[in-house]
């Protein structure tokens, strides 16, 4: 393992697994993702002047593929299952639903805008983002207002079918 | 003055400091723009509390999950991260994993690729051949780093030695002997060591959907199998011989001789895996034919040439077959070739028939 892991583990660790419970929602996933992108990164050859950005991405890349699949496995295993009850607002409000539509909206954004919007949220700058994901930094902006559009969009769709 | 777009807008509501003065002096008189900030403002508020998490993690947790990693990380063999960017500096292109396996890949052909099902040696060479490419064409390449995950050895760059026995004992690899020369050449070398490189390359289905869909275009389908294939490439070690020529730095001849580089793979078939990368979107016609040209049994290593700024020509060095570069402006010359498993170049600020004249001289 390279020298510079530990420092860097120890550096960056909190961020990167917030990083990946802003889209999972669970600590425990997030915990296991950061443990993926830190053996990933300690196999890398990323600079640790670099690291920072990368292991940003990199958890943000691994909580979306996640997210993706468990969001397919989820619709599966609804569509079978038989429910036995209806629920009703309350129950949304209860549960904190909001939190579990805004990442149903962020696994059927395209992939750049829900990395965009994670990264964003969890702190990095516009220059830093646009570096992590080799985007112009211009870009930055127009690809999160987008987002945040979407995903505003999908929470006004769902709270008026209720 | 025109109106800011959406983006610099948004960017006005994180870093406004980040926004000019003209632009802030028009968002203040512009009742759109004003809506449009405001509006901007709100939708970051809501996906600001819909993506609040829990609190961070402590010196505790960081200190088990430390150990939970340190535990772990030799029994993990594979990790998939499908990120890195289009244009990354991370991983880029020049990375000789990327070339080397890329070049290597869709110069092997039916007769090494038909078995390939766990860790094969797809990929020994025994001789050189110029791959002529345009700058214009470089522009247009498909990066293929984005289309997987590149692991390699690191600070892979020549550590110098105090002489030629002491480079032999560290690398197993006699040094070449330069028996003349070349005029405006003279002194003793430096001697550097290049230790052995091992580097990986693992196809990511996912990577390359999405640095398609990065750069507009739709990727091909990856075939079955391909997703998680792994290119292992090796070279090395090696020596280098460096002729600075009096008080001036710049080397005026250098001496390389390293095993050359061979590349292994596991998992998809070469045959699979050589169509699906002549297939990207991006790759030249011309470069294509070229490649499709090498002889197709893996015993051939591509040597790229920018045709704007150089030229290339087939020469040989002892009866094997070599590739002569040379400098468009004539102010280098370096020759490549393969002999008895070793790669050798000489190259320098040279006329070719020096270059070709050191070459066919070492001993």
């Amino acid at each position: 393992m390279r020298d510079d892991v530990e420092q860097v583990f120890r550096a960056e660790y909190p961020r990167v697994v917030a990083v990946a419970r802003r889209v999972l929602g669970s600590g425990r996933e997030a915990e296991d993702v950061a443990q993926d992108v830190f053996i990933a990164f300690s196999r890398a050859t990323v600079p640790a002047s670099e690291a920072r950005g990368w292991l940003a991405a990199a958890a943000a890349h691994t909580a979306l593929n996640l997210l993706r699949s468990d969001s397919r496995r989820n619709r599966r295993e609804s569509a079978a299952a038989v429910p036995d009850h209806v629920p009703d607002v309350a129950d949304h409000v209860v549960t904190g639903a909001s939190r579990a539509r805004v990442r149903q909206a962020l696994s059927r954004l395209p992939r750049t805008q829900a990395l965009v919007v994670v990264l964003r949220h969890s702190g990095l700058s516009y220059q830093e983002v646009g570096a992590a994901l080799g985007m112009p930094v211009g870009s930055v902006g127009t690809t999160l207002r987008r987002a945040e559009a979407a995903i505003r969009k999908e929470l006004e769709d769902d709270a008026s079918s209720l | 003055m025109r109106h800011p777009s959406d983006g610099l807008l948004r960017r006005a509501v994180d870093e406004p400091a980040a926004v000019s003065d003209a632009d802030r002096h028009h968002i203040a008189g512009c009742p759109r723009c004003r809506q449009e900030l405001r509006a901007a403002g709100a939708d970051r508020e809501l996906v600001a509390a819909a993506l609040q998490e829990g609190p961070p993690a402590g010196p505790d947790d960081v200190d088990a999950a430390w150990s939970r990693m340190v535990n772990h990380v030799d029994d993990v063999r594979d990790i998939k991260i499908p990120m890195l960017a289009r244009r990354s500096r991370w991983v880029s292109v020049r990375r000789p994993v990327v070339v080397v396996a890329a070049a290597a890949v869709v110069a092997v052909g039916t007769t090494a690729a038909a078995a390939a099902v766990d860790l094969l040696p797809i990929f020994r060479p025994d001789r050189v051949a110029s791959l002529t490419i345009q700058t214009a064409d470089l522009a247009s390449m498909p990066d293929l780093s984005a289309y997987g995950t590149v692991s390699e050895t690191q600070n892979w760059q020549p550590e110098a030695a105090s002489s030629a026995a002491e480079a032999t004992v560290r690398t197993g690899i006699d040094v070449p002997k330069v028996m003349t020369l070349p005029q405006g050449v003279v002194g003793a070398p430096r001697y550097a060591v290049l230790s052995t490189y091992e580097g990986r390359f693992t196809f990511s289905a996912e990577m390359a959907r999405v640095a398609a869909e990065r750069a507009g275009q739709t990727a091909p389908p990856m075939p079955a199998g391909v997703d998680g294939t792994v290119l292992t490439l090796n070279a090395g070690p090696g020596v280098v011989e460096t002729w600075t020529g009096g008080s001036v730095e710049i080397p005026k001849l250098t001496v390389v001789r390293m095993t050359a580089p061979s590349l292994s793979s596991q998992g998809a078939s070469l045959v699979t895996l050589r169509d699906y990368l002549l297939e990207q979107p991006g790759l030249p016609s011309s470069v294509a034919d070229q490649i499709r040209a090498i002889p197709a049994d893996g015993s051939t290593l591509p040597i790229p040439v920018p045709a704007e700024y150089a030229t290339s020509r087939s020469t040989t060095v002892n009866g094997e077959t070599a590739t002569l570069v040379t400098l468009r402006d004539g102010s280098a010359a370096g020759v490549v070739w393969i002999a008895n498993g070793q790669l050798n170049a000489v190259f320098g600020t040279l006329s070719p028939e020096d270059a070709e004249a050191v070459a066919r001289g070492l001993r």
